[in-house]
């Protein structure tokens, strides 16, 4: 049993604390009396992961064990979650392969012929054949691909079927082959409070037409967060998305949770409290802040992104979408829950160098800033960890640099959308359709591996709640033309960042440090 | 008005050079302040306007607004029509048809430009001046003949100079028989073999990649550039052997003499001509009239305040006590006006010098002292407009320093500007190139200033002005106070920071509000209408790579190391031969390099394309051109590639565009033979293709966009109606600039070659 998370308060002996600006590492000295919080000990894994995902598939929650669900004719379509979870990617085996191995030798046993794999992969890009190789291992692989393994293709209008509206007038409309199927196998790996549950079948094999009823500013406002399901109208939509798909298809989910060992061997010590670093550690953060600090871009990068986490796997439930992802979700929040007291003015983050849409890319300044304002901002429970008109200061450079092939719609997002306002209404009302509906964007997602021509309007809105909250947002490190360009003030410091905070909040503020990765939610009282 | 008005308005005065900075300034004070007077303007034909039209405009100037002001415009334009007779004539090639009843005649006709050929302004001041003369006799009337002169006429000599005649042995019909018989010369030996062979290895060298035409149309240029510059030179040195700085100074010291041996032979004849000629020095912007500050002419100090105000003079050749002569333009007007109506007694010739330097000198370091002052008070915007111009520090150097310095600080700018051309158009060297073409541009404009006026900032003289005082002090008092010319009643300091200098730079202060043509960077704004065409040149302008990286790109991702290895090693070593067909043009280099392909598979390539090589292509397009061809496409147009490229590296483009037209590979079986099936369309052969295309598809040219970045494109750009120069070379950069094309840097956001291969070669990696 790991130890709990930890609310630490800088004091005198505190040493420097790191602190990611993207693919580079900081040690900041913190102003005395700054909460830090950390996430619980990684939690111990299970010690057998084919037998306990066995033990799940043949006694599910809330449904009949899976082999019983097979039948020989029978259409069966086995779905898994993309390359966005978890991060960075897990080691090989990744535990979606074990899952999905297990569940194709059920299939083989009962007889079941017709089994298609598709990846849902929504609105992001295709994966290439390397990456979903990766995830699915060699065996699946090498049977399945290119006919019977696919990403799901959003913009393919002959396959997706429309399954009705929802009781609030939400269009429902999914991929035609799970539609249609027998039964569908959701196997999925969450490593937020956000995914899984009823995200997992409207979203993940959804198309725009689907998705534009709770990726809105408006349903993003009023989701606080969108990481506490029960607070958040967006949890709300997908919830009546999920209801409504069950009346068509039979769905049975299968949903993963692993600790939070997201860094292997001496790289461990960007997880591990400052103060616990071995030796070993002292000598990788050295080794890795000298590389990072001077070396060209695309080597940092290459380098940053071979990492492959050891994660454990913390708990397989399967069956009914509801009753295993309130297990996923305890899981969820044993190893991310963090308890803190009260708000601070002012919260810092770290965005590090990897989000969900930037695995095997360039993580452009959109989405950094949907990172900070987005995913970070909402890592909490109950209230935002920064009082209202409080200040969040986070670092990253903001260097306008994008991938051309997976982000294009984000480079002319920026260019065209952001020059012309930062504000999240506005741009959803001026420039959402035209961008959604751009053929050449079409064309890209479909037959190159681009991000949906609407992506980067989503990885705004991702923002549009903390911007509706706070103050002031700076950036430190950021390119200032970068940053004035996303609404954001640039600093050169934390030092320089807190003097400029002083306008909004004040000469003594309290300040919170969330140190991440690992990912920790707080639980603010 | 007085008796010697009275006499002028009895009949008419004639004048000509109405249309000049005197003249305008002349007719304007006739108009407004002598009703009773009517004019006759001579004026010939120019630049496509006879002498009416020429005169509409001429009364709807500046000069002409406060008495229309006054009078009301309806008063004006029927005081133009009953008070003007106009005579078109062109003074230098025949005699004019005067009227009979003409008082007096104001000769301001001229050419002033100090370095006219000989021949040219022999005719202009010369001729003409005898040709208006004789017309005057031929009328039989004996009007008074005042003839507009410059101070300058005593040439090069330094020290007093009184209102008398100028001593010379020149004789204006040797010069004038001379001059044309050197322009001969100078026609011909601009067409040797020699010359012309110089002239097209020059054009060549500057315009061979725009192509054939291009070249011919430069060297053309480059020759009647040499001639002119062979007539001034013939002008000027013979200007100088005889005693003159200048064509000009030289031409009117002609102009006086002949004028008084024309006169002379006339009073031989029993005419009674009276002549006055009145001398000027340099005629600068109005103290008063028409109104404070007005000026027509950009030609005396203008160009001196405006580059010292612009920080680009650090040292002025002459000496601090050196007198300037400047003279505003309305006391040479009054005076004018005042020796009109006071002609000498008959068969005698006055001198009148209208000018500062014996009874109010200013000094070159009065002047200069405040110009300083005025422009450190209100200096000029920058080059950039973000800022203001901080005028340096200037020294007086002695004259012989000023010429080489400046010649060897042109060769300087011009050598590193030719240089700086060979490079390739990266960001930093068209930086540089952006700031030597500027620097070159003042260097030369201020050395050029520096040629004219070096003569006059080095003489030493003063021009004694008692005779035209003594007409000033002879008028009545009342007069004198309205339409004196007494230049000691001149406050300098007054007349230059108050009128003086603000007026000279005003237009460069309006030009500072105007936004800049180019634009940088984002979208250029597509034509609005039907019919619009967008067409795009893919190398440079949509794609970051070109036709040797495509190459790689098939070769590295389809090969084992080995073969990607001797293959290189094959490239490498006939890169020498490659070098040789790109100076021969891009065409021949497409065509030698396409032999590279020669046994290669057709399927293979389209897989290759299709699995890998689409996606390199993707990263190294530009966004920002992509967003432009989306635009078009957006808004109706038809969307035109066209490219040297093989059609199989565009099909991942294909979408965005109704036509592509791109270089095929012949295909022998499966195998490619190495041969082009059609010529490339690069070069000149790419304008004569929109010609043919537009033809083929109903399109009008004057509706095409073109967009293209190199200068062999120039030929493409000019023949369509809409060209945009798209990251350009130096050179297409420099042209775009003269031509005012758009100009948009779309250089943003493609990876480079070397990421961009290496990301693709991971990929393989992983798959394999």
């Amino acid at each position: 049993m790991g130890r709990p998370g930890l609310v630490l308060e800088v004091d005198e002996r505190t040493p420097p604390l790191l602190v990611s600006s993207g693919e580079r590492f900081h040690l900041e000295r913190f102003p005395l009396g700054t909460r830090v919080v950390y996430p619980p000990d990684p939690v111990d894994g299970v010690t057998d992961v084919i037998t306990a995902i066995r033990e799940a598939l043949l006694h599910p929650l809330g449904a009949d064990p899976l082999p019983e669900l097979m039948f020989a004719g029978m259409r069966l379509t086995v779905v898994f979650d993309d390359l966005s979870l978890p991060l960075p990617p897990m080691a090989a085996p990744d535990i979606r392969q074990l899952v999905i191995e297990q569940v194709i030798e059920i299939a083989a046993a009962k007889g079941v012929a017709d089994v298609q794999l598709i990846a849902a992969n929504s609105l992001h890009r295709r994966m290439t054949p390397a990456e979903i190789r990766h995830i699915v291992g060699e065996r699946v692989f090498f049977s399945f691909w290119p006919d019977r393994l696919c990403n799901h293709d959003a913009e393919d209008h002959d396959s997706l079927a429309y399954l009705g509206t929802t009781g609030d007038g939400e269009e429902v409309e999914i991929s035609r082959r799970a539609a249609e199927s027998d039964l569908l196998v959701y196997v999925n790996i969450t490593t937020t409070a956000m995914s899984g549950g009823a995200k997992s079948v409207p979203v993940g094999l959804g198309s725009y037409r689907s998705l534009r009823h709770h990726h809105n500013v408006e349903t993003l406002q009023h989701s606080r967060s969108f990481m506490d399901p029960a607070n958040s109208a967006m949890h709300h939509s997908y919830e009546r998305m999920r209801a409504l798909v069950a009346e068509h298809i039979k769905v049975f989910v299968v949903e993963t949770t692993v600790s939070n060992d997201s860094a292997p061997g001496p790289l461990r010590f960007m997880v591990a409290r400052e103060w616990e670093w071995t030796s070993p550690e002292q000598v990788a953060f050295q080794a890795i802040k000298r590389v990072t600090d001077h070396a060209p871009a695309t080597v940092r990068r290459a380098m940053l992104h071979r990492i492959r986490a050891p994660y454990r796997l913390s708990g397989v439930h399967a069956g009914d979408s509801a009753l295993v992802h309130e297990q996923t979700l305890r899981n969820v929040h044993r190893q991310q829950l963090t308890e803190v007291n009260g708000q601070s003015d002012v919260l810092v983050l770290g965005v590090p160098y990897l989000s969900p849409y930037n695995v095997n890319s360039v993580m452009n300044p959109i989405l950094a800033q949907c990172m900070a304002l987005g995913y970070l901002f909402n890592m909490y429970r109950g209230q935002p960890v920064v009082r209202r008109h409080g200040v969040l200061i986070f670092f990253h450079p903001l260097r306008p640099e994008f991938h051309p092939l997976h982000h294009p719609s984000y480079i002319d997002f920026y260019e065209e959308v952001l020059a012309s306002s930062s504000d999240p209404a506005t741009i959803e009302r001026k420039f959402e359709k035209q961008y959604a509906a751009d053929p050449w964007f079409i064309h890209l997602y479909r037959t190159s591996y681009a991000y949906h021509g609407v992506h980067p309007f989503y990885m705004w809105y991702w923002g549009a709640h903390a911007r509706q909250h706070l103050g002031d947002v700076i950036a430190v490190g950021a390119t200032p033309l970068a940053a004035a360009r996303l609404g954001v003030r640039a600093a050169s410091s934390l030092a320089d960042a807190l003097e400029m905070s002083r306008e909004t909040v004040g000469s003594s503020p309290a300040i919170t440090y969330i140190r991440v990765p690992p990912l920790v939610q707080a639980e603010v009282r | 008005m007085d008796t010697g008005f009275r006499r002028l308005s009895s009949g008419r005065v004639l004048i000509t050079g109405a249309t000049g900075f005197v003249g305008q300034a002349l007719l304007a004070r006739i108009l407004d302040q002598h009703p009773r007077v009517r004019v006759v303007l001579v004026v010939r034909h120019r630049g496509g306007q006879d002498a009416r039209a020429r005169l509409a405009r001429l009364v709807a100037k500046p000069a002409f607004v406060p008495w229309r002001a006054r009078v009301g415009n309806d008063e004006a334009e029927r005081a133009v029509a009953s008070r003007v007779t106009l005579i078109e004539a062109d003074l230098g090639q025949s005699v004019p048809h005067l009227p009979t009843d003409i008082r007096a005649v104001i000769h301001c006709a001229g050419e002033v430009a100090f370095d006219r050929p000989l021949d040219d302004i022999v005719r202009t001041n010369v001729l003409g001046t005898l040709n208006l003369l004789q017309g005057v006799r031929l009328t039989g009337a004996s009007p008074h003949f005042v003839h507009v002169s410059t101070a300058y006429v005593t040439g090069c000599r330094d020290g007093t100079m009184a209102e008398a005649a100028v001593k010379s042995d020149a004789d204006w019909r040797a010069e004038l028989d001379c001059a044309a018989a050197a322009r001969q010369a100078a026609e011909l030996e601009s067409r040797s073999a020699d010359l012309q062979a110089r002239f097209l290895r020059q054009a060549r060298r500057d315009d061979g990649q725009a192509g054939a035409g291009a070249v011919a149309s430069r060297a053309e240029r480059l020759r009647t550039q040499w001639l002119a510059r062979r007539l001034t030179d013939y002008g000027r040195t013979r200007a100088r052997v005889l005693g003159w700085p200048d064509t000009y100074s030289f031409s009117k010291a002609l102009a006086e003499q002949a004028l008084e041996q024309a006169v002379s032979t006339a009073r031989a004849a029993g005419e009674a001509p009276a002549l006055s000629i009145v001398r000027p020095s340099i005629i600068e912007t109005a103290l008063a009239a028409p109104f404070p500050g007005w000026s027509d002419s950009f030609k005396t100090s203008g160009p001196l305040i405006v580059a010292y105000g612009q920080g680009l003079v650090t040292a002025v050749p002459m000496q601090r006590e050196t007198v300037l002569d400047i003279v505003p333009v309305d006391l040479v007007v009054n005076a004018l006006l005042a020796v009109a109506a006071n002609p000498p007694a008959a068969g005698r010739t006055a001198y009148y010098h209208v000018a500062s330097s014996a009874r109010n000198p200013l000094t070159g370091g009065q002047l200069l002292d405040h110009m300083r002052g005025y422009f450190q008070r209100h200096p000029l915007p920058d080059a950039h407009g973000e800022g203001t111009v901080a005028v340096p520090e200037c020294r007086f150097i002695p004259p012989q320093l000023g010429g080489p310095a400046l010649r060897g600080a042109q060769w300087l700018a011009g050598a590193t500007r030719q240089g700086l051309l060979r490079l390739p158009a990266a960001g930093q060297a068209t930086g540089w190139l952006d700031t030597v073409v500027r620097q070159e541009g003042r260097v030369s404009a201020v050395r050029r200033l520096a040629e004219l006026y070096a003569h006059y900032l080095e003489l030493d003289v003063v021009f004694t002005d008692d005779r035209t005082l003594a007409l000033h002090r002879s008028m009545p008092g009342p007069q004198r106070r309205e339409a004196g010319f007494d230049v000691a009643a001149l406050d300098w300091t007054d007349y230059l920071n108050g009128t003086h200098f603000p007026s000279v730079v005003a237009p460069l202060r309006a030009l500072a509000d105007v936004p800049a043509r180019r634009v940088r960077g984002g979208a250029v704004r597509p034509p609005s209408g039907d019919g619009v065409v967008a067409v795009f040149d893919l190398e440079g302008t949509v794609l970051a790579s070109n036709v040797v990286e495509a190459y790689l790109w098939t070769r590295l991702l389809d090969r084992d190391a080995a073969e990607c290895a001797a293959d290189l090693a094959g490239m490498l070593s006939a890169v020498p031969r490659y070098l040789s067909f790109a100076r021969r043009g891009r065409g021949a280099f497409l065509r030698d390099f396409a032999h590279r392909y020669r046994g290669a598979c057709e399927e293979d390539l389209r897989l290759l394309v299709l699995r890998q090589v689409g996606d390199l292509v993707l990263t190294r397009a530009w966004p920002a051109a992509l967003r432009q061809i989306r635009q078009h496409r957006e808004a109706g147009h038809r969307t035109v590639l066209v490219t040297g490229t093989l059609d199989l590296f565009v099909a991942p483009l294909r979408p965005l565009f109704d036509d592509v037209v791109a270089a095929r590979l012949e295909f022998a079986g499966s195998r490619a033979t190495g041969a082009l099936l059609d010529p490339p369309v690069v070069g000149d052969a790419r304008a004569e293709w929109l010609r043919l295309w537009c033809e083929r598809h109903d399109a009008d040219p004057r509706r095409v966009c073109a967009y293209a970045d190199h200068y062999s494109d120039r030929a493409f750009l000019e023949a369509a109606g809409h060209p945009v120069a798209v990251n350009p070379d130096a050179r297409l950069r420099q042209y775009a600039r003269q031509a005012h094309w758009p100009i948009v840097m779309w250089a943003d956001h493609a990876l480079g070659p070397v990421a961009a291969l290496t990301g693709a070669l991971r990929a393989q990696a992983r798959r394999r």
